[in-house]
């Protein structure tokens, strides 16, 4: 694992915890020997600043925190802790609807939030797996009849790369939108499948996801979406952090447009 | 030692002349129709018991592929299918001609129909209910202000648990003939929130200030949009009717939540959400009734 990160594989002496902390949001993970005890401490508003791990022992305001304890006959010393993307289909906005004309290419990146994943090991059970800010709900589908259940709220999806905010929380997805319809294709918002995506991150520590494509062939409803296996371009000297939470054996996908673009 | 030995010879006598009358009772049941009776009696249960343990059994191979609602029709469907094969065999046992049952038939379900006409009619919309299946088992339903939880779809009735844990069974005749709303149809619902403020509050602050709360609760969905209606100048207050949408897991937990906060926020703001007021008017032509507050005699007096 990378250096200085706030993820990987942390060892915990016994009545030792850690605190993984941005500005006041906290989550706290303490090892007792047959018990884990975990603090989740949540804050409304988003944090940009960097996430810190650390060994405070005394922490302020932990009554406000939601506690939780996991029972163990014998606790190990091993944490996997790993950055996990959404656990449903994210939503994005442009902050004004854009028209991709006919016959043209564009290249969109989108930023969406991160969970927080902590796994004991060596058997892997899951004791945490939290959002750092839970995004809101939302719908996303033709119809109030049809459509999915998906995260909106702390997202963000621009054109320039530059213009998307890099936050240690929000891992990054760029989407190549290739229409090739004779008609002009309006993006008002964009349903990014995240959880079929890897999650990779670059020597900055920032986080990226696989990047999609998006064909949109001519005389046709469908849209061809294909899921990279590497990471984007964009990342430099990127290293896989986590694979997807539902794994698809094929990278290509045939969905109907309106379940991608509103 | 001979004693003993002639009592074994006169027991075996008894005994061969018992078995002889035993096979002579049996020949003379066999010749009455009360053996038939009896096999056919014997017949039907283990044809109930067989058609019980089958159908459980297919029921139990397809289960996972199947829902609550599919299995117990299918249950149902194997166990009558046997148990009616089995009584027209057990009838034909006794030696009941159905031929002659089908052309009494005709009669007969004339003069059953008049005398079960509910029951009938029921099993009828009972197997209409099954076909068209409006709801399934473990659906909410409501149904001429009853609220519940379908906990099993028969032939005769629904039965359903209430949310304050009390057993409802409807008639199916009621469901067919009545409207029935299925709250668990859809994945999404919308609460509409009645919400009344003061005349003289400026309409376009509450308006984002209910916006605003909508877009801070995280289980009030961000699309479908949040509705702002005004629905028209109440007799003490301007009238709104706030929509919002939340899984239908979250239904009331949002629509709670967004209460509180509204009232929460309207106080902060200095918003006046007013409650019906009566002001007595006696006509233009005539004053006001004159009022003064007049000090209590009694304490006046203790003065």
């Amino acid at each position: 694992m990378a250096d200085n990160a706030w993820w990987g594989v942390f060892t915990f002496e016994l009545q030792q915890q850690r605190c993984w902390r941005i500005g006041e949001r906290a989550i706290i993970l303490k090892r007792l020997e047959n018990e884990w005890n975990s603090w989740n401490l949540e804050t409304p508003n988003e944090n940009n600043d960097a996430i810190i791990v650390d060994d405070i022992e005394q922490y302020s305001a932990l009554d406000e925190a939601k506690f939780g304890r996991y029972l163990q006959q014998y606790t190990a010393d091993k944490v996997q802790v790993l950055p996990l993307l959404a656990d449903r289909s994210v939503v994005a906005r442009p902050d004004t609807p854009l028209t991709l004309l006919a016959g043209e290419k564009s290249r969109l990146y989108v930023s969406t939030p991160i969970w927080f994943s902590a796994q004991l090991l060596p058997k892997g059970e899951r004791l945490l797996d939290l959002p750092f800010w839970r995004p809101s709900d939302s719908w996303f589908g033709p119809s109030t009849r049809v459509g999915q259940i998906c995260y909106a709220k702390y997202t963000a999806a621009r054109i320039q790369l530059n213009n998307i905010e890099k936050r240690p929380h929000r891992a990054i997805t760029p989407i190549t939108v290739i229409n090739n319809h004779d008609k002009p294709l309006t993006i008002e918002r964009i349903n990014v499948p995240v959880t079929l995506l890897h999650l990779f991150a670059d020597a900055e520590h920032q986080l990226w996801t696989t990047e999609i494509s998006v064909h949109r062939e001519r005389d046709s409803d469908n849209v061809e979406l294909n899921l990279a296996k590497h990471a984007p371009a964009e990342a430099l000297a990127a290293v896989l952090i986590n694979s997807p939470r539902t794994n698809t054996e094929h990278g290509r996908l045939i969905r109907s447009i309106s379940s991608l673009f509103a | 030692m001979a004693g003993s030995f002639a009592v074994l010879v006169v027991y075996l006598h008894r005994k061969r002349a018992t078995v002889t009358e035993f096979i002579a009772f049996i020949d003379l049941l066999k010749a009455s129709h009360l053996y038939a009776l009896i096999q056919a009696t014997l017949l039907f249960i283990i044809g109930f018991i067989i058609a019980r343990l089958l159908s459980s059994a297919i029921v139990n191979l397809v289960k996972h592929k199947m829902t609550a609602h599919g299995q117990l029709f299918l249950k149902r469907t194997i166990f009558y299918g046997i148990l009616i094969l089995v009584s027209i065999s057990a009838l034909d046992n006794i030696g009941i001609d159905l031929s002659i049952l089908v052309g009494a038939a005709g009669i007969f379900t004339v003069a059953l129909g008049f005398a079960s006409q509910t029951s009938a009619s029921n099993l009828i919309s009972g197997l209409f209910l099954m076909i068209e299946r409006p709801f399934s088992i473990t659906d909410v339903i409501r149904v001429n202000d009853i609220t519940g939880e379908v906990i099993s779809i028969d032939l005769l009735s629904v039965k359903l648990r209430t949310f304050d844990n009390l057993f409802v069974r409807i008639p199916n005749e009621s469901m067919i003939k009545s409207a029935v709303t299925t709250l668990t149809k859809y994945p999404i619902r919308r609460a509409d929130l009645k919400i009344g403020i003061a005349y003289k509050e400026d309409i376009e602050q509450v308006r984002s200030i209910l916006m605003a709360i909508a877009t801070k609760n995280l289980i009030c969905l961000e699309e479908p949009a949040p509705i702002f209606i005004l629905t028209g100048f109440g007799s003490s207050s301007v009238d709104i009717q706030f929509s919002v949408w939340s899984r239908r897991e979250n239904f009331l937990a949002m629509k709670n939540e967004m209460y509180m906060e509204i009232k929460k926020t309207f106080d902060q703001q200095g918003i006046e959400i007013p409650f019906p007021h009566v002001s007595l008017y006696a006509g233009s032509a005539t004053t006001p009734f004159p009022m003064s507050s007049v000090p209590n005699k009694a304490e006046q007096s203790d003065k």
